[in-house]
């Protein structure tokens, strides 16, 4: 899921020393701790599954890993070259280069050759200045936020055709509210390789600690309160010690607009020309967010965000109850401290109108200019196969986004996954437009500001509606 | 000019009038030299650099699609500019962030460079140790940076502390997350001056300082008198550039705050190139970069007339 | 400072010495402190970045912070090495570096002099036309570039009139050539050559030199120092330069670097201990250059007021 710059980990050191927190400290129990897993890792160029063992002692971590399965490595013969620009790389390199070298190696008529690219925006400065010299490349992985402002430059290929004449990859392959976020004007112009949206992360030891049921977590927001403020711990000077729901301000406009529509709200009028989130149900969205930090004071705007990946992260070291995050936060867990079993995974709280979530995901499209559309299409027909699908999910830890591999046992029964799949059900779609960009940053800096207590939430969403609007006004 | 090169060496006579009848073969060597000289620059630069400028210039006055030619819409970009209200609050702060930062950066970067000039043991490593921010990688000073300003642990706070002073949230305060960055800025760019300042310290000749001694200078003076104007030409540069970079910063502070909390630190190259590429309006950003290339312009001419520094010294 | 004085008597003498020699040391001593804690504060992002690169993986961001590893983790800096493809990619930035340096070094130089002293009709109005340049953010610049490269004739499948090919798009030589020439670098030759000593090109000249000459032979020489700091600024510049070439290249035997150390981060994540060995890969041919150009600063060391 996309975030704010300023959230990357740009990581600090330390949490205060009052917590204390270390890995053996804190309820960890002193014997050895052994945690299995399976993952996909390039080994000297090959890359290969294998299986680790980590046994975590007091202060060290022995890692024993044992080969599952050798994806062979290509071989040389002259084959269509396709080329492949992407944002797939760090925590999804792994993942992405195994299958593609997969691939490579069962095909014998095309080979991918793939540039990855650090960041979606980046990707995208690149796509576009490369289109406006009159060169593209054959397919393209980056955020389908960016699909409808492609499609309004003609920049992408129809991929309806392609669909119906394909075995394997139609329509009803993927969830509606996943396939809906790579169309445009009724038209299917990209893949969906993952299903990204936010969750509810909380820790169950917490939970216990405070009262409450660890295996029930909260499905709405009054529950979500009472638990956060029961799980809020301050010390006598009022410093966070252990924070009861951590909604940074990155997180607050995403889990604002899928919320928003849980309330019975709407992000835009019915022609997409006014946006439409500054209404009383989106102001009250907004106020239970500032409530819930400035008047319940579960959490301080940015505390321990300098922490975020490390082995400090709040989340991580045991010091928040909840947390609103996207998947990705479970990459870092299973990083940084991988005997942290006692969490889990759940969706949105519902509202008055019942449960929402919004998705966003990397879109595989292809760019109308192209010069080898049938075997770009080949590689996306051959990510969406099931199998293939499963084993990139797992590597990248988010729900995949075909109906076929959102049923497979491993996956569901995965409780990191399988409750990401489970809340995916309740998806809303949300009308494109090539200016959401615009009206999502306006949206999130003054999302931003409300939580920062420097705005009123009624005065915010409306200073946000107006920026929106004027952006929506210009063609 | 004409009349200066006229009496070195030439065969015109002393004379005041008339001027340029005929030019002596020194003032044709020049010229021939000077064109000589700038012939192959400048064809470069006429392809990779100023022909893309006018090309970004004219792009202010159309809509860019990318996938399609240029379409000619006059004023447009310039009066939605005028209803813009982030680019009026990103040209305040990128303001702001010239002002503080390319005084401060100048003379501590000058006083660092004196310092750097003795010899003293182990010069060299000093001079490193100042030049090694300019090319450490922004992730890893970034991470530092944040580190130390971080509320509850950095460094920053816990000597406020000392002083008894409260706490600031530094990059997460609307008001002091741009003088935050400021300084990290100020940091950042001090080994680049640094080593231009020390290049043009070391054409300052030994004997002037000597004949300033003997006289009975002081340090103080000594600095005031040789060494400032001396440094002049150099002054100008480091203004110059430093003007301009400061107004483009973009990169340094994007990495630290990404333009927040709120707009309190986007800065004009930031709305640029988030209108240019990602909001796909490249007409629209073209005109911002034209309103900011007149602004630093017209400051850098300015500038020039103040301090014309077209002087001998020997 | 003892100046020149009716002599004293020696005993007086021997304590007015000995009383400035103290006041020396004392100011010298002060200066190594000042020097060191700053330099310190200067160095410290360079030193975590050293730090965690050979850091395992559990250390690198624990409380209280550790400076040295448990265990040293130099597989960091083989895994990087081959997983950015280092050797490929090290290869094409020494180039783009190299030849963008030596371009500059060759042609700001001249234009730089040029400039500030051998006038021509046109020549002020063509340098605020250079300075013009640098004001243009190049986010603008980025596209009129690739279109200039992307029909430049008779290059990549281009024929005569630029068209047909990719011109000189993921070339090594469309990477380098727009990096050959640079306004600062013009900028900053210009202004030193106003601060050299025109009695020296007098005599030569009228020993019958060219102007050519006593650029080459006399004012080039005089510039080592700037000369120096250009070509430490043109490596610099191209060796860290990340935009320009994400646009340029588009395959492996273009990309640099930068380009290759983006395998290790991405907006959510960032594999911390391989990122840092790779750029400190990356920068030691920087702080080596910085090292070598400095025995060009040591001629004339200006005594600016304290006299060491």
């Amino acid at each position: 899921m996309a975030k704010k710059l300023s959230r990357r980990k740009f990581v600090g050191l330390s949490a205060a020393a009052a917590a204390g927190t270390l890995a053996t400290a804190c309820g960890a129990t002193p014997t050895p701790q052994i945690i299995e897993k399976e993952v996909t890792k390039i080994v000297a160029g090959t890359p290969q599954v294998v299986k680790e063992t980590v046994v975590v002692k007091e202060t060290e971590v022995v890692k024993e890993t044992e080969v599952v399965m050798v994806t062979p490595t290509p071989g040389p013969v002259t084959k269509t070259k396709v080329l492949f620009w992407s944002e797939l790389v760090g925590s999804k390199e792994e993942g992405r280069a195994a299958l593609l070298n997969a691939f490579n190696a069962a095909s014998d008529k095309i080979e991918v050759v793939h540039e990855g690219i650090n960041g979606s925006d980046e990707t995208h400065q690149k796509f576009m200045t490369a289109i406006s010299g009159g060169v593209v490349p054959d397919l393209l992985g980056n955020d389908a936020a960016f699909i409808p402002g492609y499609v309004d430059i003609d920049a992408l290929t129809d991929l309806g055709p392609y669909m119906e004449a394909s075995s394997t990859v139609k329509p009803d392959s993927f969830p509606a509210g996943v396939l809906g976020l790579c169309k445009y004007k009724g038209v299917v112009w990209g893949l969906p390789v993952y299903a990204d949206t936010m969750v509810l992360y909380y820790n169950k030891d917490l939970m216990s600690q405070a009262g409450l049921d660890p295996e029930k977590p909260p499905r709405d927001w009054d529950s979500l309160r009472e638990a956060a403020i029961a799980m809020t711990k301050r010390d006598a000077s009022g410093k966070l010690e252990v924070a009861g729901c951590l909604l940074d301000v990155w997180a607050a406009p995403r889990i604002f607009v899928p919320l928003l529509y849980a309330w019975g709200g709407k992000m835009f009028n019915a022609d997409v020309t006014q946006v439409a989130f500054n209404s009383a149900e989106g102001k009250e969205v907004l106020g239970l967010f500032v409530d819930l930090v400035s008047k319940d004071k579960v959490y301080d705007v940015g505390w321990g965000r300098e922490l975020e990946d490390s082995v400090n992260e709040p989340f991580i070291a045991g010091k928040a109850g909840l947390m609103f995050e996207c998947p990705a936060a479970t990459r870092r867990i299973v990083r940084w401290r991988p005997e942290f079993q006692n969490w889990g995974i759940t969706g949105l709280p519902a509202g008055p109108k019942g449960f929402a979530q919004t998705a966003e995901t990397i879109a595989l499209m292809i760019p109308k200019a192209a010069k080898h559309k049938d075997e770009a299409w080949r590689v996306m027909e051959y990510w969406m196969q099931p199998k293939v699908m499963v084993r990139w999910s797992k590597d990248v830890f988010r729900p995949p986004s075909t109906v076929a591999a959102l049923e497979d046992e491993s996956l569901m029964s995965d409780p990191r996954i399988g409750p990401i799949s489970e809340a995916l059900k309740h998806t809303v779609e949300i009308p494109s437009t090539p200016r959401w960009a615009e009206i999502f940053n306006a949206l999130s800096a003054e999302v931003e500001l409300a939580m920062l207590g420097k705005k009123s939430p009624s005065q915010a969403l409306d200073d946000a509606a107006a920026t929106a609007n004027q952006a929506l006004a210009r063609a | 000019m004409g009349f200066a090169q006229a009496t070195v060496g030439g065969r015109s006579a002393l004379v005041v009038h008339p001027p340029r009848r005929k030019l002596g073969p020194v003032v044709r060597d020049k010229r021939r030299t000077g064109i000589l000289f700038v012939v192959l620059p400048m064809l470069l630069f006429i392809i990779f650099a100023i022909a893309p400028m006018f090309f970004a210039c004219y792009l202010s006055f159309t809509s860019f699609k990318f996938t399609s030619p240029p379409k000619w819409i006059g004023l447009s970009n310039f009066a939605m500019l005028q209803q813009d209200r982030i680019f009026k609050i990103a040209f305040v702060n990128t303001a702001i962030y010239t002002i503080g930062v390319v005084p401060s950066g100048m003379a501590l970067s000058l006083a660092v460079a004196l310092l750097l000039n003795q010899r003293i043991r182990g010069i060299v490593v000093f001079r490193a140790a100042y030049y090694l921010p300019v090319i450490t990688s922004t992730v890893a000073s970034a991470v530092v940076w944040m580190w130390m300003f971080a509320p509850d642990v950095g460094i920053l706070n816990r000597a406020l502390a000392i002083f008894g002073l409260p706490p600031q949230r530094w990059l997460l305060d609307t008001k002091l997350a741009l003088p935050s960055v400021m300084f990290m800025s100020v940091w950042r760019g001090l080994g680049y001056s640094m080593i231009i300042y020390l290049a043009a310290l070391q054409g300052i000749p030994e004997h002037l300082y000597e004949a300033a001694e003997i006289d009975g200078a002081g340090s103080w003076h000594k600095f005031w008198s040789i060494t400032l104007p001396l440094l002049k030409a150099t002054t100008f540069f480091i203004f110059v550039t430093s003007v301009i970079d400061s107004f483009q910063v973009f990169g340094s502070v994007y990495v630290m705050t990404g333009g927040g909390p709120g707009y309190a630190t986007t800065t004009l190259v930031h709305q640029i190139y988030l209108n240019a590429f990602k909001y796909l309006r490249m007409g629209y950003g073209a005109a911002q970069a034209l309103v900011l290339f007149v602004i630093i312009f017209v400051l850098s001419m300015i500038n020039w007339f103040f301090l014309r520094s077209d002087v001998e010294y020997w | 400072m003892v100046g020149v004085t009716a002599p004293r008597p020696r005993t007086y003498k021997r304590t007015a010495q000995g009383a400035a020699r103290w006041a020396r040391l004392g100011t010298r001593g002060l200066l190594y402190v000042v020097l060191i804690v700053t330099s310190l504060l200067m160095v410290v992002p360079f030193l975590w970045m050293l730090s965690t690169s050979v850091k395992p993986d559990y250390q690198i961001f624990e409380y209280p912070p550790s400076w040295l590893p448990r265990q040293w983790n130099w597989g960091n800096y083989a895994r990087a090495w081959q997983l950015a493809h280092f050797s490929r990619y090290t290869l094409n930035t020494a180039i783009y570096a190299g030849f963008s340096t030596l371009g500059q070094l060759i042609l700001c130089s001249m234009a730089g002099y040029a400039f500030a002293r051998l006038p021509f009709p046109g020549s002020n109005v063509l340098f605020v036309l250079v300075l013009a340049t640098m004001m243009i953010p190049f986010q603008m610049l980025l596209i009129p570039l690739f279109v200039i490269l992307r029909y430049w004739p008779l290059a990549g499948g281009n024929n005569i009139f630029g068209v047909g090919g990719t011109g000189l798009i993921d070339t090594l030589v469309g990477l380098t050539l727009p990096n050959t020439i640079s306004a600062f670098g013009i900028f900053l030759i210009r202004q030193f050559s106003l601060t050299l000593p025109s009695e020296l090109a007098d005599a030569a000249r009228i020993d019958g030199c060219s102007e050519a000459t006593i650029f080459r032979r006399i004012m080039m020489p005089l510039m080592k120092p700037a000369l120096t700091t250009l070509c430490i600024f043109a490596f610099q510049g191209a060796w860290n330069d990340f935009t320009w070439p994400l646009v340029i290249t588009m395959s492996e035997k273009t990309r640099t670097l930068q380009l290759g150390l983006q395998t290790f981060q991405n907006q959510e994540f960032t594999e911390w201990g391989l990122l840092m060995a790779g750029t400190t890969i990356t920068i030691l041919p920087l702080v080596l250059i910085f090292l070598v150009g400095q025995r060009y600063f040591v001629q004339g060391i200006a005594l600016t007021g304290t006299k060491g």
